[in-house]
């Protein structure tokens, strides 16, 4: 009766929160995707793609580059903060999940 | 009413508002245990969490130092916004699973960490580890400190007109930290950070809208820029993206393992308040490290007479331009001098706090729970304090270099705590024996002159060798005692 109950309660939960973002794996793959964007974008923001003889170019009043770079730092900014979010930090040790949401008891 | 004159009035008051923010920390305290005042009984909600992260990681370095690094380097400095994000990215590897073992175990000190992850006097290597770590963490924040003394004696000499010598204003506020930083502890260094980091925001806000008013906007600025110093526009070459990858990560890594960055991770009232504040830093160098980049780059057609080794003086000099006429850019022009004072106090503070708590705790083997360790952290954070005061007066390196130098020691604990907290097979004497040789390595080669080969720091090479140790030693030794 209570299996059923806690089965029934889980299954509403689900449909209130039918984004994948709700759970713990749904959030740990998002934040693993953010992570791997942010890594991406590390690497565009530093021009080494670009000629070093390439004529000035302005984009927002700065070198084309650079408005690049910006742009660049600006997503790592609001992906980041968006990762953050969705992290999990427990408090006890004993309930460590980590931050991909997933449950140890045996960290080092 | 002179600039020297209200600088001085904005000094005064400044150091009014912190000493009362200090009795009323000090008025909260709840006991006298080393947790309650190295780590403000481990309540800080998300602002003030918020805030003190703000204040404690831009330094002096990033309000003097980056502006006069921008001047010299060009737009080419962009990558600073890059690499104090990345600390922020860095930390998804250490906060969630440090935080709830700091928690569980009731960390006060980084080498509470080593010692209850590789089980000091136990495990071989463990206790030399401990001690190798917080005496490299030490001399790294000993260098930090140095700097800002010296930023401190700047700034106060700047602000009022020379009323407050160089050297009278190293000793004056480095005898203010003290006093307040003794009295209050964490709580007195968070709430003191909140107000500073405030400070600090709105002084960079006046500067940028100053110079963008004044300068007819960026494009103007890049076109007058590339007239003057075209090689400050051009797309950097192959060794200077090298060096952009390398700063990155010498600084992403480095800053993360910062003694009073850990110390905030174990200082937090929870996991959600940890995680938001950290959410909240994410935009912080949008705010100011961006922000003094594009000031050092304003400042190459407005002060193109200095030369590279004056570089410390482009936000000096552009503040007394702005002053001059007298009016509203003389008044902000002295709130972001104190707001840059603010910043560089909040920084020294906090060195002096983990300084004292880790000679206390990690390099003498003092109790995290004893009161007498917070007595003894308190003594050792004075004498410190008063062991560098001459050693500021002297001026011979820049800031950039001294925050280089400090960075190159301090990446070389990374494994310690990047690595084993996450691989449970790590030992302690192959942790350690890397920790010597990547610290060798990188001192050494910047000693001989190769700070920098193909523009990848001598820190990040020491740290590849120093990880290569870690990870082969911990696999040998491992299947040496499986035999």
């Amino acid at each position: 009766m209570i299996e059923g109950a806690e089965a029934e309660a889980t299954a509403l939960h689900a449909r209130a929160k039918p984004s994948s973002v709700g759970n713990p794996t749904g959030r740990a793959r998002l934040r693993r995707v953010l992570l791997g964007l942010i890594a991406f974008l590390y690497v565009m923001s530093v021009p080494w793609y670009r000629a070093t003889d390439a004529p000035l170019k302005l984009q927002f009043g700065l070198p084309d580059w650079v408005a690049v770079a910006i742009a660049c730092y600006v997503a790592v900014a609001v992906l980041n903060a968006f990762a953050w979010r969705l992290t999990e930090i427990p408090d006890e040790q004993d309930t460590v999940r980590d931050p991909d949401g997933n449950s140890s008891r045996d960290a080092p | 009413m002179s600039f020297g004159e209200l600088g001085t009035l904005a000094l005064v008051i400044y150091l009014v508002a912190l000493t009362t923010i200090a009795e009323i920390a000090r008025r909260a305290r709840v006991d006298t245990s080393p947790s309650d005042h190295f780590l403000a009984g481990r309540n800080l909600g998300t602002m003030v969490l918020f805030l003190t992260l703000y204040a404690t990681a831009y330094s002096g370095n990033s309000l003097l130092g980056y502006p006069g690094r921008a001047y010299v380097s060009g737009y080419s400095f962009i990558m600073s916004t890059g690499f104090m994000m990345s600390i922020i990215v860095v930390f998804h590897v250490l906060a969630p699973k440090l935080r709830p073992v700091a928690k569980s175990h009731g960390f006060v000190t980084p080498g509470d960490w080593i010692r209850h992850r590789f089980g000091s006097g136990h495990a071989r290597g463990a206790r030399p580890l401990v001690l190798a770590v917080a005496g490299l963490m030490s001399i790294a924040l000993m260098n930090f400190l140095l700097a800002q003394l010296k930023a401190m004696g700047q700034v106060a000499s700047v602000v009022t007109g020379g009323a407050v010598p160089y050297e009278v204003g190293v000793a004056g506020l480095a005898g203010f930290i003290l006093f307040y930083e003794t009295r209050g502890g964490m709580r007195a260094v968070a709430w003191t950070d909140a107000a500073q980091g405030i400070l600090m925001l709105v002084g960079l806000a006046t500067l940028f809208a100053w110079i963008l008013g004044g300068s007819g906007g960026m494009e103007a600025i890049t076109l007058a820029v590339s007239e003057l110093r075209p090689d400050a526009v051009a797309v950097p070459d192959a060794i200077a993206c090298a060096g952009w990858f390398s700063t990155i990560a010498l600084l992403g890594l480095g800053s993360v393992i910062y003694p009073q960055a850990i110390q905030r991770i174990y200082a937090a009232r929870d996991g959600r308040s940890l995680a938001n504040s950290f959410a909240l830093m994410c935009f912080m160098p949008l705010a100011t490290t961006m922000v003094v980049t594009l000031i050092g780059i304003a400042a190459i057609p407005i002060l193109s007479d200095l030369g590279a080794h004056q570089s410390d003086e482009v936000l000096p000099r552009l503040l007394a331009q702005w002053a001059a006429p007298g009016g509203a850019g003389q008044i902000g022009a002295v709130v972001v001098f104190v707001g840059a004072l603010a910043a560089i106090m909040s920084t020294a503070d906090s060195c002096l706090l983990s300084l004292g708590a880790m000679m206390a705790g990690d390099l003498l083997g003092n109790s995290g729970s004893d009161p007498a360790t917070a007595v003894r952290g308190k003594r050792f954070a004075a004498l410190l304090l008063v062991a560098m005061i001459p050693l500021a007066l002297f001026e011979g390196l820049s800031l950039w270099r001294l925050i280089e130098l400090k960075m190159e020691l301090l990446i070389q604990c990374v494994p310690a705590f990047l690595l084993a907290i996450h691989w449970r097979d790590q030992r302690a004497d192959a942790t350690l024996a890397g920790l010597v040789v990547g610290t060798l390595l990188s001192v050494g080669l910047t000693f001989t002159d190769h700070s920098r080969i193909l523009g990848v720091h001598a820190g990040i090479i020491g740290l590849g060798v120093n990880t290569l140790i870690v990870v082969v030693g911990s696999k040998i030794l491992k299947d040496d005692s499986v035999v």
